[in-house]
C-alpha cells in the first residue's frame, strides 16, 4: 500500500476527521463545564460558608479549651475526647444513645413496615387507618414532647389514670422523673412520632410491588406473613434500607423531644449525647468540650450509616 | 349564567404582589408593634412575667410610661421565658445587634460569668453620675472582679406561703412541720408543692435548708472562708428535704416530672397546703388565690438549728458592652429607678426594691406588707440566709440543680451529693471563681 493509496488515505483521514471532532467535543464540554459551575457555584458557596467551614470549625474547636464567650482558644490536643471516656455523665449519654438508636430504629421500622403492609393489605377501614397511622408524622417533634408530657402527667396524666382505673396503681409513677423509666418513656413518645415517617416511605414503596409474584404466591398456598416475608419486603428492601439509615441516623442527633420531655433528667438518666452537647457548650460554657461531643455524634451517625447500608448491599 | 375562571397573568400577579407588599409596609410603618416613640432606639431584652395580666402592667410601665416621659427613645421590649433567656443571652450579647439592656440574675453564677466574657458595660459612671443608691450588699452581687456592672432589680425571700384554712398555725420545728404534713396527707392534700422539672427550685430547697443549718455565718464561711459543704449538718438537711420529705410523701407523686408552674397551681388550687418558694410570688398568689387566705414563714428550726430564711437580691439591670446605645439604656435604668416607678412596681408586682424608696400611703396587698415587715427585721430580731445559687458559681450551680434532681429520685445519697458539692466549690475555688467581699 502506497502512502497516498486509497485504503490508507481514507484512514487516515476519518482519523483526521475523528481528531478534528475530538478537538470540537471538549470545547463544547469545556462550555458546558463553566455554565455548570457557574450554576452550581451559589448552592456550592451556601454549603461551603453554611455547612463546611463550621464542620471543619467544630473539629478545631474540639482540640482547643474555648469557653464559647471569650476569644482566649488554647490548644489542648485530644484531652477533649479523652475526657469523653472518663466522664460518667457524657458516658451514660452515649449508652442512653445507643439505647435511644437501637430502639428508636428497630420500633418505628417494624411498626410503620407492619403497618404499611397492613393497609395496603387492603383491610377495611385502611383510608381511616392511613390517615391515623401518618398523622403523628405531621406533628413536631416538640409538640409530640408536650402532649407527652402530658399523657405521662403524674397528678393528672392518662396512663397514670387508665392504670388506677384498672387497678393497677401500683404502677402508677412519674414517668418522667423516675431514672428508670425516663428515657424509656420519651422514647415511646418519640417512635409514636417516628412510626408515621417509616409508614409513609414504606407504604409509597409498596405500591410498586409487582402483583403477579404475590398472587402467585397466594396460589401457591401462601399465607399473609409468608407473602410479606418471601415476596413483599425482598422487593421493597432499598426502601426499608433507607428508612432505616434515616432513622438511624436522625436517632444519634435526637435532642428536641428529650429537651422538652425531661430536659436529659432527672439528674442525666434521660441524658444523650446532643442534650449533654447543648448542656456542656451552652450552660456550662464549655464550647471546646461540646464540640468534641458534636465530633463523635457525627462519626457515630456516619460509621453507623456507612456500615449498615454498606451490609445491606453486601446482602443483596 | 356561566361562570368563567381567568388565569392570573404575570403583570396582575406583580400587581397583587406589590400591592400586598405595600399594605404590609404600612401596616408595619402604623405601628403594630409593642414600640412606638420617637428616634433613638432602646432594646430591652427580659424574662416573661408570672401572668398575661403582669406582662400587661410590665409593658404598660416599662414601654409606654417610659416613652412618655423620654420621648427621644423609642423601647423595643423583647420578652423571653427566663429559661430561654438563660440560654440566648451569651449569643445575643455577641451578636452585632445585642440588647442595649438587659434584665438577668447577679451573682457569679450568672452576670459574674458575663462581665468575665467581656460582655458587659461598666457602670461605675452611671452610679455616680446618676446617684443611684443601692443597698451595698446588693450592689455587691453586681460587682465582679472589683467593678460594679449591674443594678439590682429587687430584694427577695425564700419563704414557705401556707393555706390558713389547711395550716393552723406556723410550724417552729421540723417535727412540728412534720405533724402538720402527716395529718394533711390524712386529708388527702399533698403538703408540699414542689416541682423541680426545671431544677433550679431544688436550689431553693437546698438553699433553706443550708441556711437554717448553717447561719448566715456558717454560710459566709464556705463562701468567703474555708467552710466546707460537706459538713454533717449540710447533709442532715439535704437528707432531711430531698430524702426524707420525699419518702415520707410530702412532695407531689413525681416530683422531677412537676414543673414550677404546676406546682403553684397545686396550691392555688387548694390541693396542696404548703408553697416553698420567694416573695417574687406575692403578686402571683394574690391574683391566683381566691377561696382562702395566704400566709407565710420561714422554713422551721431543722434538730434545734436557728431559723434563717434565704434572702438577698433576684436579677438586676446590666448594659451590653457592645450596646448601640448606652446613654439611652442607662437612662431607662435610671427611669425605673425613679421612686414613682418603683412605687408604682410594688403597687403592680410587689417587688422590694433593691434601694430605699419612699413607701408611706403606698396601696399594697397585706400579704405583700407582712412580707415588707419580715424583711425590714434585717439585723434586729432575724438573721437571713443565702439563695445560694446567685453567690454560687456556675459549675457549682450546675452540680446542685443536675444532683439534687438524683437525690430526689434516689439514684445520689445525701453523702454523695454533699461530696460532689465540695468538689464542685473546691474547682470555682481554684479557677477563682467564687464569690468575693468587696
Amino acid at each position: 500500500m502506497d502512502a497516498t493509496g486509497t485504503k490508507g488515505g481514507a484512514a487516515r483521514r476519518r482519523r483526521r476527521d475523528l481528531i478534528a471532532g475530538s478537538a470540537g467535543v471538549p470545547a463544547v464540554r469545556r462550555q458546558q463545564a463553566r455554565y455548570a459551575v457557574l450554576f452550581v457555584a451559589p448552592a456550592l458557596l451556601i454549603y461551603l460558608v453554611f455547612m463546611i467551614y463550621p464542620f471543619l470549625n467544630t473539629i478545631y474547636l474540639s482540640f482547643t479549651n474555648w469557653d464559647g464567650i471569650t476569644a482566649n482558644k488554647d490548644w489542648v490536643g485530644l484531652s477533649n475526647y479523652v475526657r469523653v471516656f472518663g466522664e460518667e455523665a457524657a458516658l451514660k449519654a452515649f449508652v442512653n444513645n445507643i439505647i435511644w438508636v437501637i430502639l428508636g430504629t428497630v420500633a418505628p421500622v417494624v411498626l410503620g413496615l407492619f403497618e404499611a403492609l397492613l393497609v395496603w393489605s387492603g383491610a377495611r377501614g385502611s383510608l381511616l387507618f392511613r390517615t391515623l397511622f401518618f398523622l403523628p408524622f405531621v406533628l413536631p417533634l416538640v409538640v409530640v414532647g408536650i402532649v407527652w408530657q402530658w399523657i405521662y402527667h403524674p397528678l393528672f396524666g392518662i396512663v397514670n389514670t387508665v392504670l388506677d382505673s384498672f387497678g393497677l396503681d401500683w404502677l402508677s409513677r412519674g414517668w418522667l422523673a423516675d431514672p428508670h423509666t425516663a428515657l424509656y418513656a420519651v422514647l415511646i413518645a418519640a417512635v409514636w412520632g417516628q412510626t408515621g415517617f417509616c409508614f409513609l416511605i414504606l407504604h409509597a414503596s409498596l405500591q410498586n410491588v409487582d402483583m403477579s409474584t404475590v398472587e402467585a404466591a397466594m396460589i401457591d398456598g401462601a399465607n399473609w406473613f409468608q407473602r410479606a416475608r418471601s415476596i413483599v419486603i425482598p422487593q421493597i428492601a432499598p426502601q426499608i434500607t433507607m428508612v432505616t439509615a434515616v432513622t438511624l441516623i436522625g436517632g444519634f442527633a435526637v435532642f428536641d423531644i428529650i429537651y422538652v420531655m425531661t430536659g436529659g433528667g432527672p439528674g442525666n438518666a434521660s441524658q444523650v449525647l446532643a442534650t449533654y452537647t447543648v448542656k456542656v457548650a451552652f450552660q456550662q460554657n464549655e464550647a471546646g468540650y461540646g464540640s468534641s461531643l458534636a465530633m463523635l455524634i457525627t462519626i457515630l451517625s456516619l460509621v453507623s450509616a456507612v456500615a449498615f447500608v454498606r451490609l445491606r448491599e453486601r446482602q443483596r | 349564567m356561566s361562570r368563567t375562571m381567568r388565569a392570573v397573568s404575570r403583570r396582575d400577579f406583580l400587581k397583587l404582589g406589590g400591592a400586598g407588599l405595600a399594605g404590609a409596609a404600612l401596616l408595619g410603618a402604623a405601628g403594630c408593634g409593642q414600640s412606638q416613640g420617637g428616634g433613638q432606639v432602646v432594646k430591652f431584652f427580659t424574662g416573661t412575667a408570672e401572668t398575661t395580666s403582669q406582662e400587661k402592667a410590665l409593658i404598660e410601665i416599662q414601654v409606654d410610661r417610659f416613652q412618655k416621659q423620654y420621648p427621644k427613645y423609642t423601647l423595643e421590649r423583647e420578652a423571653v421565658p427566663t429559661e430561654s433567656q438563660r440560654d440566648v443571652i451569651q449569643t445575643r450579647l455577641q451578636s452585632d445587634n445585642p440588647p442595649d439592656v438587659f434584665s438577668y440574675d447577679t451573682g457569679p453564677g450568672f452576670g459574674g460569668v458575663l462581665a468575665d466574657a467581656g460582655l458587659l458595660r461598666s457602670l461605675e459612671d452611671a452610679y455616680k453620675e446618676k446617684g443611684w443608691d443601692i443597698y451595698d450588699w446588693a450592689k455587691q452581687r453586681a460587682t465582679y472582679n472589683g467593678t460594679v456592672y449591674g443594678v439590682p432589680v429587687q430584694v427577695e425571700e425564700i419563704v414557705v406561703y401556707y393555706n390558713k384554712s389547711l395550716v393552723p398555725e406556723p410550724p417552729q420545728t421540723v417535727e412540728e412541720l412534720r405533724q402538720i404534713a402527716d395529718d394533711l396527707k390524712g386529708q388527702d392534700i399533698i403538703p408540699f408543692s414542689f416541682g423541680d422539672q426545671e431544677q433550679w427550685p431544688a436550689g431553693h430547697m437546698f438553699s433553706i435548708g443550708a441556711s437554717n443549718v448553717l447561719g448566715r455565718e456558717g454560710l459566709d464561711n464556705i463562701f468567703y472562708g474555708d467552710g466546707r459543704w460537706d459538713t454533717p449538718e449540710v447533709v442532715a438537711a439535704i437528707d432531711l428535704i430531698f430524702r426524707d420529705f420525699v419518702e415520707s410523701g410530702y412532695y407531689p407523686e413525681g416530683v422531677n416530672a412537676i414543673t414550677y408552674d404546676d406546682a403553684n397551681n397545686l396550691f392555688y388550687s387548694g390541693q396542696a397546703a404548703m408553697n416553698p418558694t420567694g416573695t417574687w410570688l406575692v403578686s402571683t398568689i394574690v391574683e391566683s388565690v381566691q377561696d382562702f387566705e395566704v400566709g407565710f414563714f420561714p422554713f422551721p428550726s431543722i434538730d434545734g438549728s436557728s431559723i434563717a430564711p434565704p434572702a438577698g437580691v433576684g436579677a438586676g439591670y446590666f448594659v451590653a458592652k457592645n450596646a448601640k446605645n448606652p446613654e439611652g439604656a442607662i437612662t431607662f435604668i435610671d427611669y425605673l429607678l425613679q421612686d414613682d416607678t418603683e412605687r408604682l412596681s410594688m403597687e403592680k408586682f410587689n417587688t422590694i426594691p433593691a434601694h430605699p424608696v419612699d413607701t408611706e400611703g403606698i396601696d399594697v396587698p397585706e400579704l405583700f406588707k407582712q412580707v415588707l415587715a419580715d424583711l425590714s427585721q434585717e439585723g434586729q430580731t432575724k438573721s437571713f440566709g443565702y439563695n445560694i445559687d446567685v453567690l454560687a458559681p456556675q459549675n457549682f450551680n450546675d452540680v446542685m440543680f443536675t444532683g439534687f434532681q438524683e437525690v430526689l429520685d434516689g439514684s445520689k445519697s445525701a453523702e454523695e451529693q454533699a461530696s460532689a458539692l465540695q468538689e464542685a466549690w473546691e474547682k470555682a475555688k481554684q479557677q477563682g471563681n467564687i464569690p468575693t467581699q468587696e
